[in-house]
């Protein structure tokens, strides 16, 4: 019964009338936790929390939802926040907060949005409709070999158009991919007709020696030929619609134009996405079916559950690209594939003698694109009713970049400073590989433990051997040698003769060590340059050379094993058993025979006494650890097992391998991926751990994934100096390495003056010699199923980080004269959207359970705050304490939390972590209680339920969301992907569908700033437009002097937004501590912080100085209201000085707020790591430009949600 | 000399990057008058920073180029006093009172000028990088904004810190002497105004927008030697290698006062002498700098001395050579002796030489 209580409290309208007195607490309580005057004034809700003031209050929640307070007593309520010390704890107050708001649309606000969002959609979902309901135009027979839109007329004529002229349409544009950013066809199928477009680079056979595309090489949608308005004068309202859109209207000319056009883009891959896409483990188990896949996750998929192969989760979706799409959707054929290579490979010559049937190529994928439309059409707006999440899509899908000389000169430093520091890198490398070269000398390399078994053997060089002569021959030499006499000049010459005993060829580097002369180059070679050229972090002898250890142990690489280190076998008869002995002594014999180079014992045990200072603690004191080791054996089992079984089914023919053997004398005082102690007799290896899992093996230690280990010293040297200089150099060049292909390959539109926007031409900055341009992202509006975006490379921007080349990225992004970005954070978002699921959970009351009182008035001073808590009882850093958090609060368990600990603290014993995480999982998450249902007994229906933690509640709403019959977020009802539903998958993939509902959920508010923010930008008459949200924050551009009014719609957008929330959630008051963004940040560029000047080795000057890019603003509600007079509306003689005043005035409380926005922003950069991870994992198979089909895929790849990555972490721990 | 060597090579890739191998850059040379002149001059003149008896021949330059934006003249003289350095002392060759400068001004089209500046930004660190062992003690200081001027400092870290070896200077509009030099300019350049349109037909004469980068000569041949230096004692330490001292100068290959040394058999023996004599010879021929001397010591400290001017090979010819032709190349920093053919040496060397 309670379980339906709640699932009815998702709507506001049916919520269960319940008794309302119980919780109104005595007046009495509340009094005695009054501190000042100031208190008295304010709102409070019944635990003390400031709430909204009460004009506010008044305006937003008109009317109560139709419901009472829940059934949880007050006392309750105290009595868990009082377990945690929460109870009684003094809140913070803030200034009340009193702004008229413009009136809500509808009864309240829960309307307001739905008809704000139907206004916005119900032109389009009309328009849709129609489309679907009717029959189309025939597709011809003939295509229009023209420049420009052909229109195909139904008596089978065709006439020339500027462009089509219809409401709304389906359009697939080709790239031929060789020739650069450049549309080469494209057609369009509207109700009334097909068109067809070619670009003049087709029709007409000259070439182009232009690189870089113009505004005119795109496709019109709405303007003539040269034209930047439309023909009418007027934008109209239009709907086009494609299979990734985002990708074909990067081609589309207006969509470059910083204002006007109203086309808006609606992607039938988005919505398969959000109705019945994969998540990313599901789309690695379906590609490992099609190919018997070996990878871990479809094994352990396998383990778990033998009838993969039929699940009913398979059925339900499948993979992102059009034909696979098509074929889901509309139950037919997949569609032909083959013809699209031409474009990949081909040239134009190509694509001009096979223009018909390309052509006719392009126009079927959009009638397949229609085809699957109108089969999704009807499914998304079943699965998605409320008309916010479609506004939000579309607005999401016309992001905008604008761009200035800044991202030229951005490319050109980034590239040029990258190319530097390679080639100072390589130096430094040479210069090493220089250095050991001398160890030649007294064969002092056997006594190093990393050059040891390089090639040491030198070549001589080699000359052909005289030829014997005859001696009547010798003699007739000797005879004319007599008579050409013992000159000088003889006598040299006869030495230049020996040139033609040279031989062919000629050896290589004749005297140096092998090795070493591995690395250079041939001198017949085109770039031949002295000396060992050819090193690099990618060569295998490098991590050698650089003297590598991990842990304090050298590094060693094993053609079986992949890298890996030594530590030295534990002393015979310490801990081993007698057979070890045996086993050892065995392999000892082994190596005598053996002629190979042998591994210097004596100097690793020397080194690892002189490195390990700790060394003495080990074994630690307490318990015999290996009684520890033995329990984590019993645990690490079935992964050995599957080791041992995936080296054998891998390697068939040897039979030599080298195996690992639990029992076997295990040094104690070090625990890793191994011992294999038939690599070198005497010493144990350990392989280095590799990011999917211990049977993989480790190829390159500088690799990317291994940065991580740089950074914490894990992984580290002891040649000091170069060597490390070496590593900080890689690390430098990490981003611009993993980034620079795909940021070089932006497609950037440089425009004329006369293209250019009169804001921007007529503003008082504006340069005539300037270059203005613009990105337009291609973006999916819906990339995962949590409705999350996805771009490669915007949506995964970094940071800017001091020791990365280009990773001021954002900051390259910069607004044109007259033009301000506005833009905020939500604070918090995710944790605030738990807690208050939470909340309405257990007493239906903002910060009642401890999680949520946290999450509002958690306060780092008084170490009430999460992540001070957190680090408190795990002893970590607070930052740390985040990382374990969040990922507690994705998903991850217990098994996670305690690697994350291990690595953290390496002091720690293994009792001590598993008591640390127990204590911080039990006091958070809580204990798990099964209720089983005496009844059914054979179907052993259980419920369970958190109990006892601080997030119980939390995790309780979480999972009776992600359990019901139909998951749907709680605020706008969006349902989960049908591959999710639990008809699908049964009780599979719960921590994808745990996070669902808070990242979904996350969306849902996204949809709704962006829902709010257009309709107060139209009602106020605000200029500016949507530019790019990346994760939870949002920008707009905005036209200067708007910019204050602009900043004030986001701070309504985001009291409304939060509002909605706690409405939908069967709670009709906001506390005030989140109603406002902390600060909005107007600035002329991207950036995390209106204050960071992102010096990079690229921008080593910083922004300021560099750029000439100031400082930007941010301003808090008190601020914005002040600049704006509390209002929205344009005031009709904008006095400028009198601005300019306040702005100085408040120049002091900037610094106190700067200070402040520190603390409450959630610093995400954790997670910029993460989403890193994820461009190298698909770093090797960068996607093709032009494949378009495979790139859709990819690109989802590249942002797995963040749930996925736990439950990938913690499928390796499993 | 080794010295003077360095000296010349160093301006000769200052030639070469700044000059050679720009399009339109032209070299002039003043004498010692116009300099002294032009100092006196410029002592009752605001321009007190800048060059004018090098930018006397502007308008010489600017009609041999008629007018072709962007243009540069470049010279190397000889200046006096402490005018680019601010009074230093106690710091070698800093507060020399005569300095070579190597002295670049730059002229491009006003549309060009932030290209154009960070091209050369670019450029210049560049160059001074791609002759260092550490290039990583080569660095760009912080954007100073004068008067008339955004100055830029390339630096190098000296064992008293960080100083300047270069100054890079973008002047400001107001501050053009291009202007005042040339009476091309018709009207002032006004800024595009909101409505109003400039006749797109009219000739405006553009005042080119003037750079200038100046190297002092002795604070790069101090800098590369520091550079070459191993460590402060000029001492390598090899890392892997226990009780190696060696004392090494580590000069790029194309600043080393010779590219190749060689050695003198320990027992003179004519026979190897008379092919080392060809051999120099021809390597002179291809304008190969050799070091050809008598030195009388064992082979090993001929090496060391060697390996101290910073000479990176060095050829030794023996017994066997005089059998097939094979020599030894010792190569400064891995100590190794290669072997290669006597025919061989000349075009190893010029490949040597030429490689970036």
């Amino acid at each position: 019964p309670r379980r339906m209580q709640h699932v009815m409290s998702n709507s506001p309208h049916e919520l269960t009338k319940q008794r309302r007195s119980s919780l109104i607490l005595s007046q009495n309580r509340l009094k005695s936790n009054l501190v000042s005057n100031k208190q008295d004034e304010v709102r409070k809700n019944s635990v003390n929390i400031q709430m909204l003031s009460q004009s506010l209050y008044e305006q937003v929640f008109k009317t109560k939802p139709d419901s009472e307070h829940n059934v949880i007593s007050a006392d309750d309520i105290i009595s868990h926040l009082s377990k945690f010390e929460l109870w009684g704890k003094e809140t913070t107050i803030n200034d009340d907060v009193d702004v008229k708001l413009p009136r809500l649309q509808g009864k309240d606000i829960s309307e307001h949005f739905y008809k704000i969002g139907f206004e916005q959609t119900e032109e389009f979902m009309s328009r849709a409709g129609d489309f679907i309901a009717q029959a189309i135009p025939e597709k011809p027979q003939k295509w229009n070999f023209k420049p420009g839109w052909t229109r195909y007329n139904k008596d089978g004529s065709m006439s020339l158009v500027p462009h089509p002229d219809e409401e709304i349409m389906v359009f697939d544009v080709e790239v031929l991919v060789p020739e650069g950013n450049f549309p080469t066809m494209a057609t369009a199928l509207t109700p009334n007709h097909w068109y067809s477009w070619c670009s003049e680079r087709l029709v007409s056979e000259r070439y182009r020696w232009v690189k870089d595309t113009s505004l005119s090489d795109l496709i019109p949608l709405e303007t003539a030929n040269n034209q930047t308005v439309p023909p009418s004068g007027e934008w109209k309202s239009r709907l086009v619609i494609g299979h990734n859109v985002g990708y074909d209207r990067s081609f589309v000319k207006e969509q470059y134009f910083i204002k006007g056009p109203k086309t808006r883009f609606l992607d039938t891959m988005s919505l398969h996405i959000a109705v019945s896409g994969f998540t990313s483990l599901q789309r690695i188990l379906k590609a490992g079916i099609a190919k018997e896949s070996q990878r871990k996750e479809v094994k352990a998929a396998e383990l778990r559950n033998k009838s993969i192969k039929d699940a009913q989760w398979l059925l339900e979706g499948s993979m992102n690209n059009l034909s696979d799409v098509y074929a889901l959707h509309c139950k037919e054929g997949a569609l032909d594939k083959e013809t699209r290579n031409i474009f990949v490979t081909g040239n134009m010559k190509d694509i001009r003698d096979n223009f018909q049937m390309l052509m006719n190529y392009c126009a079927s994928d959009t009638h397949a694109t229609y085809k699957v439309f109108k089969g999704l059409w009807p499914d998304f707006r079943e699965r998605f009713p409320h008309p916010v999440t479609l506004a939000g899509m579309l607005e999401m899908g016309s992001a905008y970049l604008p761009l200035n000389y800044s991202w030229q000169k951005y490319t050109t430093e980034s590239e040029a400073t990258y190319v530097d520091l390679q080639r100072q890198l390589r130096l430094m490398l040479m210069k090493i590989a220089d250095d050991a070269c001398l160890m030649i000398e007294d064969e002092q390399y056997k006594e190093d433990v990393w050059m040891w078994d390089a090639d040491w053997s030198v070549k001589r060089a080699k000359m052909k051997i005289k030829p014997k002569l005859s001696a009547k021959r010798q003699r007739e030499e000797l005879k004319k040698l007599e008579e050409a006499g013992d000159s000088e000049e003889e006598r040299v010459k006869r030495v230049l003769e020996t040139a033609s005993r040279l031989p062919k060829n000629i050896s290589h580097k004749p005297n140096f060590p092998i090795w070493y002369a591995d690395l250079c180059p041939r001198l017949k070679d085109d770039d031949w340059s002295p000396g060992p050229t050819k090193i690099s972090t990618q060569t295998r002898i490098t991590p050698k050379l650089l003297q590598l250890t991990w842990e304090g142990f050298p590094l060693h690489y094993d053609d079986d094993l992949g890298w890996g280190y030594l530590v030295p076998a534990p002393p015979l008869g310490e801990y081993g058993t007698p057979e070890d002995h045996q086993e050892q002594e065995f392999n000892v014999l082994i190596d005598e025979s053996d002629a190979g180079p042998k591994f210097p014992i004596e100097a690793l045990k020397a080194m690892c006494d002189s490195l390990m200072p700790e060394k003495e603690s080990f074994p630690p004191a307490g318990p015999d650890p290996r009684l520890l080791l033995n329990e984590d054996i019993h645990m690490d089992d079935v992964n050995k097992c599957m080791r041992i079984y995936w080296q054998n089914k891998k390697k068939p023919k040897k039979d030599k391998i080298k195996k690992t053997d639990a029992n076997l004398s295990v040094p104690t005082y070090h625990k890793g991926i191994g011992p294999y102690t038939q690599v070198i007799p005497g010493v144990h290896f350990f392989k280095l751990p590799h990011k999917d899992g211990d049977n993989n093996n480790v190829g390159n230690p500088l690799a990317k994934d291994f940065l991580a280990k740089l950074e914490d010293g894990t992984l580290s040297t002891v040649a000091g100096g170069e060597a490390f200089r070496a590593l900080e150099l890689s690390k430098m060049c990490s981003y611009w390495r993993n980034s620079r292909k795909r940021i070089l390959s932006q497609m950037t539109i440089w425009m004329k003056e006369s293209e250019l926007s009169s804001n921007i031409v007529k503003s008082r900055d504006y340069d005539v010699n300037g270059m203005y341009g613009a990105i337009v992202p291609r973006i999916v509006t819906a990339g995962t199923v949590t409705r999350r975006a996805v771009e490669p490379t915007w949506l995964t921007a970094s940071n800017a980080y001091t020791d990365r080349v280009g990773s001021e990225l954002k900051a390259a992004v910069q607004a044109p004269p007259g033009y301000h970005f506005v833009g905020a954070d939500v604070d918090s978002q995710e944790l605030w959207i738990a807690a208050i699921m939470g909340d309405s959970y257990f007493a239906r009351q903002h910060g009642s359970t401890a999680f949520g009182w946290m999450t509002l008035q958690g306060n780092k001073t008084e170490g009430t705050d999460l992540h001070s808590k957190t680090a408190a009882m795990m002893g970590i850093s607070r930052d740390q304490a985040k990382v374990v958090n969040y990922a507690r609060i994705y998903g991850a368990g217990r098994l996670f939390a305690q690697r994350l600990l291990r690595r953290l603290n390496h002091q720690l014993t293994e009792d001590e972590v598993r008591g640390k995480v127990n204590f911080m999982f039990n006091s958070t998450k809580g204990r798990i209680k099964f209720k089983y249902d005496d009844k059914e007994k054979e179907f052993y229906k259980r419920e369970k339920s958190w109990e006892g933690g601080s997030e119980s509640h939390m995790f309780n709403k979480l999972e009776m969301i992600a359990e019901s019959d139909q998951p749907a977020t709680p605020v706008l009802g969006c349902r989960i992907s049908r591959t999710l539903e639990p008809s699908a998958v049964d009780t599979d993939f719960m921590t994808s569908r745990v996070n669902w509902v808070v990242q979904s959920s996350a969306v849902d508010y996204l949809h709704l700033m962006l829902v709010s923010m257009r309709w107060l930008f139209q009602q106020f008459n605000i200029d500016g437009r949507f530019c790019i949200s990346i994760h939870d924050e949002v920008r707009y551009l905005v036209k200067s002097e708007d910019r204050y009014r602009a900043a004030l719609a986001l701070q309504i957008t985001n009291l409304w937004t939060r509002s909605m929330f706690a409405h939908s959630l069967g709670m009709s008051d906001l506390p005030q501590s989140v109603a406002f963004f902390s600060a909005v940040d107007i600035d002329k560029c991207l950036r995390k912080e209106v204050h960071q000047d992102c010096k990079t080795p690229s921008n080593p000057h910083g922004l300021e100085q560099g750029y000439g890019l100031p400082s930007g603003e941010a301003l808090d509600i008190y601020k914005i209201l002040k600049l704006t007079n509390s209002s929205l509306t344009k005031s009709r003689q904008p006095n400028k000085s009198d601005l300019k005043a306040k702005c100085a005035g408040l120049k002091t409380q900037d610094r106190v707020l700067e200070a402040k926005d520190h603390d409450l922003e959630i610093n995400d950069d954790e997670f910029d790591t993460k989403s890193g991870d994820f461009e190298t994992k698909d770093g090797g198979t960068e996607p093709n430009k032009g494949d378009e089909e495979t790139r859709n895929d990819n690109i989802v790849d590249l942002n797995q949600d963040i749930s996925e990555i736990f439950e990938e972490l913690e499928s390796q721990v499993r | 000399p080794l010295g003077t060597i360095l000296r010349q090579n160093i301006i000769k890739q200052w030639w070469k990057s700044v000059c050679v191998s720009q399009d339109n850059v032209f070299p002039v040379e003043n004498t010692l008058i116009d300099t002294l002149t032009m100092k006196k001059k410029r002592k009752n003149s605001q321009q007190k920073q800048i060059s004018l008896d090098t930018l006397q021949h502007y308008s010489s330059v600017y009609n041999m180029v008629q007018g072709q934006l962007p243009f540069g003249i470049a010279t190397v003289k000889t200046d006096f006093g402490t005018d680019v350095t601010q009074k230093e002392t106690n710091k070698v060759l800093y507060n020399s009172p005569q300095y070579a400068s190597m002295l670049l001004y730059y002229f491009v089209h006003p549309r060009n000028e932030k290209i154009s500046f960070d091209f050369w930004k670019r450029h210049r660190i560049q160059w001074w990088k791609s002759f260092a062992d550490n290039p990583s003690n080569f660095t760009m200081g912080q954007v100073r904004k004068e008067e008339d001027y955004t100055q830029l400092d390339i630096l190098y870290s000296f064992p008293w810190g960080d100083d300047t070896i270069e100054t890079l200077r973008n002047y400001n509009e107001g501050f053009q002497p291009g202007a005042k030099m040339t009476k091309t300019v018709k009207k002032k350049r006004s800024r595009k105004l909101a409505g109003v349109e400039e006749d797109p037909n009219a000739t405006i004469a553009t005042i080119p927008h003037m750079f200038e980068t100046n190297a002092v000569l002795e604070r790069a041949v101090l800098a590369y030697l520091l550079d070459a230096c191993n460590d402060t004692n000029g001492k390598r330490i090899s890392k892997r290698r226990k009780n190696d001292e060696t004392l090494l100068l580590n000069l790029h290959r194309k600043l080393a006062p010779y590219t190749v040394a060689l050695s003198t058999p320990e027992r003179p023996n004519q026979h190897i002498q008379e092919v080392t004599r060809q051999l120099v010879q021809e390597l002179r021929k291809a304008e190969i700098s050799v070091l050809s001397t008598h030195d009388p010591r064992p082979i090993e400290e001929q090496y060391e001395r060697y390996s101290g001017m910073g000479i990176p090979l060095c050829l030794t010819l023996h017994e066997g050579t005089l059998d097939n032709g094979l020599l030894y190349m010792r190569h400064r920093n891995t100590k190794i002796k290669e072997e290669i053919h006597v025919t061989k040496v000349c075009e190893y060397l010029l490949k040597f030489l030429a490689a970036d």
